[in-house]
């Protein structure tokens, strides 16, 4: 095939050649071992033919992000609920019992689902993550903390409770760094199936439960500091677990029933213990984060930059036959 | 001139007026000839002198000579001339003397050796041989009188003194080695380990009555080696087996022994007369002392005042820190109650006996208090109060060693709980930290109910850890006093058990039998001689003073890495080097063979 090759040489500013119309020249190749009739710099329109730009980078589609940035809002409204009901407790006087006792019910309900679905569905990984709490362990914890309440209830009672709320403030926000919310977004490339990899929320576990003893030594009697605790744990622990099982077994409507109605809660409770303008704020940051935040993360893709061809250092290939 | 001639050097003896033969000379004068004349011009001889201004030089042309001139060394009062110091004290290691070799570099610069072969027929003044015979000048002289039998003042009354001494010797040895026997079985009793414990470890007053008698024990091999100079030289493969702590046949090395032994004769004669004195102003305000002992240091100090601390510490919010109330009162408690019951023990029961019991009991202490200061002296005197002090606050470290483990305890458990809470764990094989998520999901990670309870555990622990530290504070600084009064006593027991008082005497007397090096001044030089004096230098106080105040420093501290420890919950205690204290006095290690000295006799 006849190209007319009429190019200018950058390279060299006085000189320029052009190749007579009339001569047959064959295309340029890409291949080193061949004598072309070209010169060693020369620079032909197709080299970049072979450049892939991103194709390693993951591509994300806008719903799967809010569905991802909701988590940290799922997260954060747990821990908002430990803190409101706190205050509640501390400052108004509710009582204990009637949360906790929702709470230890529902959780139990919950496991029982997921552990039954595990069973139905007999997925390979599932005796694996389930096998996570059950009910021995439970006990254990419960009958500890029961024997340990009395010294947890005086622990910080010579502090002043500006340094404790100070304190408390502190682990929340290191809590929701450290949390692992295990985005589905967040898998591999070129796998369609979206399989979520394990959950391990070791230091978010820790800084929850050292929280709940923080705030609990504030508290004036034993089984007050007791049911707060229980409580503290089911929500922050337990339920981030639970939520974490509903979407492995990919039961999205529960997942969302969890979300709203814990988000409903969480904003009934802004609005009676700290007014309607609090609310409004929690409202307005709640929806940047869910809106705002992941178009901006998708503004943010088009600097990425990641290049590849064919020039690549490749693996040899033995072949055994 | 009668001397010796060593290649190029001659040494001067003696000198006779008329020309001397000298045949069949004793064997310890061998190697004396005439070596030259002075004022007669003889050509037989090498060396001509002629006198002049009191001072000798060359009738003949010579180039480059020296004439030292010097005082013979009395040898009857242990002078000598030696190029190494007298070695006093030891540490029980060779010490390198920096100072010599910047000396010798600086040599180097002006006349290397490392060039020169070691010419066989050159001798210099700083050999051996050489001052051997410079400094036994003053007994060949005696020798060649006797050998001359020349009329002289030869002291015939030594000879008379010395044959007396022969016949009652046998006695008097007889009596020593028994002396010897009885001591050494004595220094194996009190050294007698059972469980690791002995007497010497448990008391301060059987440490000092160690050490005393196995000075004691040491004292006729002392005496014998400087009394008989064959001991030293000869064959006797005993000074070996006693593992000296610095041996050396060498001559200068072991003249140390008429220093030390009269050095510690006399420290041991003060210790006495001291004791003595201290026993009187006792004796005379025993009533005063008890008092004082009992209500002051008894009942106030080691009591009340100890209790008024833990419970400032335990329930008042101590210097403005707000520590735990139900902790610190439940500690303060338990301590309270202790040292409630000590008081009981200690204080109360003492002042309810009957009088005539307690008459008895102080009518005890009394008698025991003058035994030791008459027999001992002041130094086992201090040794008693050291051990009234351990017994006294028996309580207090009691409570400092239970409040250092409960510290270090809770350090420890913090420690690994902190590592549960990043979810990590400690390898012990490994001696490192591990992540747990190194390995398979879920197959050796936390379960959630071990974080949840590694977790509360460790914030109780954190939180109640300012409470504890103020415990064990508190105790340790109290504990710190009573070390601190501890350390004082022993450093006034070092003082009188170990000051080189007869050194420092000697030096001032008589400073040539303190032998540090060999010293030369310029006289003048004339006609290419040049004439020097030799004389000896003495030890300066520095270096009769530094290992004596090594020992403050060395043989026992307390204060090595003391923040350090007070900070990891480690236990701080005085630190002893007894062994240097033996080695300081050039003590024997095996002290139970010095009985077999005699037979050296």
């Amino acid at each position: 095939m006849l190209r007319h090759e009429g190019h200018i040489r950058h390279d060299s500013p006085g000189i320029v050649h052009t190749s007579s119309p009339l001569k047959r020249v064959a295309s340029w190749k890409k291949l080193l071992y061949l004598k072309q009739a070209y010169p060693d710099n020369y620079t032909d329109k197709s080299f970049l033919s072979q450049l892939k730009r991103n194709t390693t980078v993951a591509k994300y589609s806008y719903i799967s992000l809010i569905e991802d940035f909701s988590l940290i809002i799922l997260y954060v409204s747990s821990l908002l609920l430990v803190v409101l009901e706190f205050s509640g407790i501390y400052l108004h006087g509710w009582s204990c019992i009637l949360p906790t006792f929702i709470t230890t019910i529902l959780s139990i309900v919950g496991f029982g689902i997921v552990q039954f679905y595990d069973r139905l569905i007999l997925s390979s990984d599932s005796a694996s993550i389930t096998s996570y709490l059950n009910l021995k362990s439970f006990i254990l914890i419960v009958f500890i903390l029961l024997i340990l309440s009395p010294i947890l209830k005086s622990l910080t009672k010579s502090s002043a409770s500006d340094s404790v709320w100070a304190l408390s403030f502190v682990l929340c926000l290191f809590n929701t760094i450290s949390h692992d919310y295990s985005m589905n977004s967040s898998s591999t490339h070129g796998k369609n199936s979206q399989v979520l990899s394990a959950y391990k929320p070791t230091l978010s576990t820790n800084i929850s439960l050292s929280n709940a003893i923080v705030l609990a030594s504030r508290l004036t009697s034993t089984s007050q500091v007791f049911l707060f605790i229980l409580f503290a744990i089911q929500i922050n622990i337990l339920l981030p677990l639970f939520d974490f099982n509903v979407r492995r077994l990919k039961f999205r409507i529960l997942h969302l029933i969890l979300f709203i109605s814990l988000f409903t809660v969480v904003n009934y409770l802004i609005f009676k213990l700290l007014g309607f303008k609090i609310l409004i704020y929690w409202i307005i940051s709640v929806v940047f984060i869910v809106f705002g935040m992941p178009s901006y993360f998708l503004f943010l893709q088009r600097y990425k930059n990641e290049l590849q061809g064919p020039w690549d250092i490749h693996k040899p290939i033995i072949n055994r036959n | 001139m009668v001397g010796y001639k060593y290649n190029n050097i001659y040494v001067v003896v003696q000198l006779y007026s008329y020309e001397i033969q000298l045949k069949h000379l004793p064997q310890h004068l061998n190697g004396l000839h005439i070596i030259g004349t002075i004022n007669i011009p003889n050509p037989n001889y090498e060396l001509q002198l002629s006198i002049k201004d009191k001072l000798p030089y060359f009738l003949t042309e010579t180039k480059d000579s020296f004439i030292i001139v010097f005082e013979p060394p009395n040898f009857r009062n242990l002078e000598y001339f030696s190029i190494d110091a007298i070695l006093l004290q030891s540490t029980g290691k060779e010490s390198v003397n920096p100072k010599k070799k910047e000396l010798i570099e600086k040599l180097e610069i002006v006349e290397p050796l490392a060039g020169k072969k070691s010419d066989p027929s050159s001798s210099f003044i700083s050999d051996d041989v050489i001052l051997e015979k410079i400094n036994l000048v003053l007994k060949d002289r005696l020798d060649l009188k006797v050998w001359n039998k020349e009329p002289g003042d030869i002291v015939n009354v030594s000879k008379y003194f010395n044959s007396i001494m022969h016949s009652c010797l046998g006695p008097i040895i007889f009596l020593v080695k028994s002396l010897q026997t009885i001591i050494i079985f004595f220094i194996k009793l009190i050294n007698y380990e059972i469980y690791s414990y002995s007497l010497v470890t448990i008391s301060q007053v059987f440490r000092q009555l160690d050490l005393r008698l196995q000075q004691l024990n040491y004292f006729p091999i002392q005496f014998l080696c400087y009394q008989n100079k064959n001991l030293l030289y000869g064959e006797s493969k005993l000074l070996y087996e006693l593992k000296l702590p610095i041996f050396n046949a060498n001559l200068n090395i072991n003249n140390s022994n008429y220093i030390n032994l009269f050095n510690s004769l006399w420290l041991i004669f003060n210790d006495i007369v001291f004791g003595i004195t201290m026993y009187k102003l006792i004796f005379e305000n025993y009533d005063i002392i008890l008092r004082t002992l009992n209500e002051d240091f008894i009942k106030k100090y080691l009591f009340s005042e100890v209790l008024d601390i833990i419970s400032w510490i335990s329930v008042n919010h101590p210097a403005g820190f707000k520590l735990n109330i139900e902790l610190g009162q439940f500690m303060g408690d338990l301590f309270g109650w202790t040292l409630k019951f000590w008081k009981f023990l200690v204080y109360d029961a003492i002042q309810n006996l009957s009088p005539r019991f307690r008459h008895q009991l102080f009518y005890i202490i009394n008698l025991l208090l003058k035994i030791l200061c008459y027999t001992g002296g002041l130094s086992f005197l201090l040794g008693f109060f050291m051990d009234m002090i351990n017994i006294l606050t028996i309580h207090i470290y009691c409570f400092y060693y239970t409040s250092t483990k409960i510290y270090k305890r809770q350090l420890d458990i913090i420690k690994s709980l902190f590592q549960l809470f990043r979810g990590k764990k400690y390898n012990v094989l490994r001696n490192r930290i591990d992540n747990l998520n190194n390995y398979e999901d879920d197959v050796s990670s936390f379960e959630i109910d071990q974080f949840l309870l590694g977790t509360l555990l460790f914030m109780i622990l954190i939180l109640l850890l300012p409470t504890v530290f103020a415990f064990y504070l508190m105790f340790f600084t109290i504990q710190l006093c009573v070390l601190i009064s501890k350390n004082f006593l022993e450093n006034v027991q070092i003082l009188a058990n170990f000051t080189p008082m007869f050194v420092l005497l000697l030096k001032l007397k008589n400073s040539n039998r303190l032998q540090g090096g060999i010293t030369f001044k310029f006289l003048e030089i004339k006609n290419y001689t040049c004439y020097l004096k030799l004389s000896n230098l003495s030890l300066s106080y520095g270096e009769i003073l530094v290992n004596f105040i090594k020992l403050f420093t060395d043989s026992k501290t307390f204060r090595d890495s003391l923040i350090q420890f007070f900070l990891q919950g480690e236990l701080i205690s005085i630190k002893h080097n007894y062994v240097m204290k033996f080695h300081y006095l050039m003590l024997p290690e095996v002290y139970d063979k010095t009985v077999n000295i005699w037979q050296y006799l």
